[in-house]
């Protein structure tokens, strides 16, 4: 298993870094300036308590900082979907930008290799599962629901629902109250 | 007491170093790139046994005042290197001269004459270890790495790393971390 480390520039930098490594009780194959190779697979928790050694060393693992990254990425993807969402003039790539000073492209390209879904189409399915709950729990309209939501209009919106979990708005509205009926 | 020391370029170095002087009883007030104030004199023979410790690592005491300034000047190259970007990198033979007080001519034929090399390729070969650095990070663009290491444009990067290391910065990254040098190498 390679682990890339942040900050490394020098055979000092080796050094400390197999210390740390052998320190946690990890055996450790080889060190060159920007990885680690170790033998055996780490737990995540052995590896965090790791990072925090090297932290204080300056030094830092790339992966976990990899991690915490896409979490940020899909916490501000949620702050902009629920809050900022609403007919704000700013674009999902610039709040992005905004809230993790870092370019978008590699944001972007980061977020769908790790997920496997890219930003956009993340966003989408945050939209929509929320006016699920709406339609579930509240008495809005679809134009309230849609203006909620930060879409220009009903059919875009209608159309987008349809799209991603085939079926519209109005007969998902339906099909939930038949089955409250019904019980 | 001022004590010089040879190859230190990170924090890591510097962890090291202290962590010597304390194993060997020595108390330290400060200690920063290529310099350790201690509290106290130190005897010479004990200086000897940090000396030799310090040896084993890579490290060395220096004892002349052209070794001192030789390494004054790559230390501040390397901190230039590493800890300034974008506009704030001025002229460096003028951001040197303000550090040592001390006219550039003189400083640059000094360089030139002990090390082989001249300070300007010396800071070349250390923004080219730190652009692999960051292109292996894969987190910046091409241009916000030409930006970020004041260089004037992407072309000028890419040519400079070429003619440095032999290969493309895409190839480069292809490549992948294993053609990284340690930099008190360059």
């Amino acid at each position: 298993m390679r682990i890339k480390i942040r900050n490394m520039v020098c055979k000092t930098c080796i050094l400390v870094v197999s210390q740390i490594f052998e320190e946690a009780g990890i055996k450790v194959e080889d060190v060159k300036i920007g990885y680690v190779v170790v033998m055996d697979k780490i737990t995540p928790f052995k590896l965090d308590s790791v990072n925090k050694r090297l932290k204080k060393a300056g030094l830092e693992i790339i992966d976990v900082h990899k991690s915490q990254l896409i979490n940020k990425i899909k916490t501000s993807i949620e702050e902009y979907a629920y809050t900022e969402g609403r007919q704000s003039k700013l674009k999902l790539s610039d709040f992005l930008k905004m809230k993790i000073d870092l370019n978008y492209a590699y944001i972007s390209s980061l977020f769908s290799s790790d997920q496997g879904i890219t930003i956009e189409k993340y966003l989408i399915k945050l939209k929509i599962e929320r006016a699920q709950v709406m339609l579930i729990c509240d008495e809005k309209e679809l134009a309230e629901i849609a203006w909620e939501l930060g879409y220009s209009s009903v059919p875009h919106f209608s159309g987008q629902f349809k799209k991603t979990t085939g079926i519209s708005p109005t007969r998902f509205k339906k099909t939930i109250k038949q089955c409250y009926n019904e019980i | 007491m001022d004590i010089n020391i040879k190859n230190m370029v990170c924090q890591r170095c510097v962890l090291v170093v202290s962590q010597i002087f304390e194993r060997a009883g020595i108390e330290v007030k400060n200690i920063q790139l290529g310099k350790v104030k201690t509290t106290k004199e130190v005897a010479p023979d004990k200086l000897e046994q940090v000396d030799k410790n310090l040896k084993e690592l890579g490290f060395e005491i220096i004892n002349d005042s052209k070794g001192r300034l030789i390494e004054s000047i790559k230390n501040i190259t390397v901190d230039y290197v590493y800890h300034h970007s974008g506009e704030s990198k001025m002229n460096f033979s003028e951001y040197l001269t303000n550090k040592l007080n001390l006219d550039y001519p003189y400083l640059s034929s000094l360089f030139s004459s002990v090390e082989g090399t001249t300070i300007e390729k010396y800071m070349i070969s250390l923004k080219i270890e730190r652009v692999k650095e960051l292109l292996v990070y894969d987190e910046k663009t091409l241009s916000e790495i030409a930006f970020e290491m004041g260089y004037s444009s992407v072309a000028h990067l890419s040519g400079q790393f070429k003619k440095v290391t032999g290969f493309t910065t895409s190839y480069f990254k292809k490549l992948g971390e294993q053609n990284r040098k340690s930099i008190n190498d360059v």
